[in-house]
């Protein structure tokens, strides 16, 4: 008989049906959370809250009360009135409010959800990236509001990159290898190019063993970010 | 090279209420002015509290809210009437008798500030009647936005259900 894996339970409040696909996004792929329900307005959201009792609501701070008057910008200041109402009647969650949105996310959004981190601080260091399992568990600031940002992750593919050292030796490796075959085919120089060629595999090795560490180390990194 | 005290007056240039001053009016101002930062979730000041700074909101996002109390057996609450970004100001009652915050500051974001002391600045524009007469003109053009603002979001706050 195994534990059960409960998955943290979200609501996420935006107006904009891309910031909303992104916000679930980071929560389902980085945190294994589920996406309960989503809010397009302060309204929408309190109820929402209400009546599912999520783990975690996630705001954005532009939202509309109601409904957002397109050509006024301060018809979409609800969001914190929603993030107070939501930690005061709703004690059960954490509330997160995302500062950013409106300017980091842009209309017509083409990057994945899995290219952006959440952010937050916890006053005492610097922003990391936030860790929904850990705010569900965490009953120490109850009914506070946590403020948030959103970033695009740097995740690099692993691939060839000219300069890292892994890739010079394992370059100068095949360079050494070939040249110890090319001086073992004329017989003259085999003893030299055994020489040659046995150096050449063992730089390849070498190098091919720091990119599996480099890879390694970044997949440690993403994971430990929350990275499913 | 730009100095330090250069830079301080480009940014207290940028704010609307100092836009019409001349340069020396801009130099005694930024000679003033203190750089200071808040988290994201801090409060500047609160509504009630005695206003004794102007901010200049250098980065970041602040929102001014509104204590709305509504009898003695029902809690009040806070609603948000603006959200001011960079080159804005917010705590002008640091300016205006009684010198009272009528609203309360929240950081939205980390935000990056230049306080600027009420009492000197009061000083500085009584002794500049000019400047004086320029900076108080901005402000009632600043206020004026700001209470058209807010028509906009009380209007949004008698849609919304109970």
């Amino acid at each position: 008989m195994g534990t059960q894996d409960v998955r943290t339970r979200v609501v996420v409040a935006s107006e904009r049906p891309e910031v909303r696909s992104i916000i679930g996004g980071i929560a389902e792929r980085r945190d294994h959370a589920i996406v309960v329900g989503e809010a397009p307005n302060a309204g929408s959201a309190l109820f929402l809250a209400r009546q599912l009792r999520p783990d975690v609501v996630m705001v954005d701070s532009s939202l509309p009360h109601i409904a957002g008057i397109d050509a006024v910008p301060m018809s979409r200041i609800g969001g914190l009135d929603a993030a107070q109402t939501i930690a005061n009647e709703v004690p059960d969650a954490r509330v997160v409010l995302i500062g950013n949105l409106d300017t980091e996310v842009s209309a017509g959004q083409r990057r994945p959800a899995n290219s952006w981190v959440i952010l937050a601080s916890d006053g005492t260091s610097p922003q990391t990236p936030l860790t929904l399992r850990d705010l569900r568990t965490d009953a120490d600031s109850p009914n506070q509001i946590l403020f948030a940002s959103v970033r695009v992750w740097p995740e690099e593919p692993v691939r060839l990159k000219a300069g890292s050292v892994a890739d010079k030796l394992v370059l100068f490796g095949a360079l050494t290898l070939a040249l110890g075959w090319a001086l073992l085919i004329t017989m003259v120089f085999a003893p030299v190019g055994v020489f040659i060629a046995s150096a050449g595999a063992v730089a390849v090795a070498l190098g091919l063993a720091g990119k599996m560490i480099a890879s390694w180390r970044r997949r440690r990194r993403s994971r430990q970010a929350g990275t499913a | 090279m730009r100095t330090a005290a250069s830079a301080a007056r480009e940014a207290v240039k940028r704010c609307q209420l100092f836009s019409t001053l001349d340069d020396a009016s801009l130099d005694r101002i930024a000679a003033t002015v203190i750089d200071k930062h808040f988290e994201a979730g801090s409060t500047l000041f609160r509504q009630g509290e005695s206003a004794t700074e102007l901010l200049v909101i250098q980065e970041g996002k602040v929102a001014l809210q509104m204590e709305l109390t509504r009898g003695p057996d029902v809690p009040g609450r806070r609603v948000t009437v603006d959200v001011v970004a960079a080159d804005e100001i917010v705590g002008w009652s640091a300016l205006v008798e009684p010198r009272i915050y009528t609203l309360t500051a929240v950081c939205l974001q980390d935000t990056r500030a230049l306080s600027i002391s009420g009492g000197k600045l009061n000083q500085l524009l009584q002794s500049d009647s000019s400047a004086g007469f320029r900076v108080f003109n901005e402000l009632i053009a600043v206020m004026a936005s700001r209470l058209a603002d807010t028509r906009h979001v009380l209007v949004s706050e008698r849609l919304a259900p109970a």
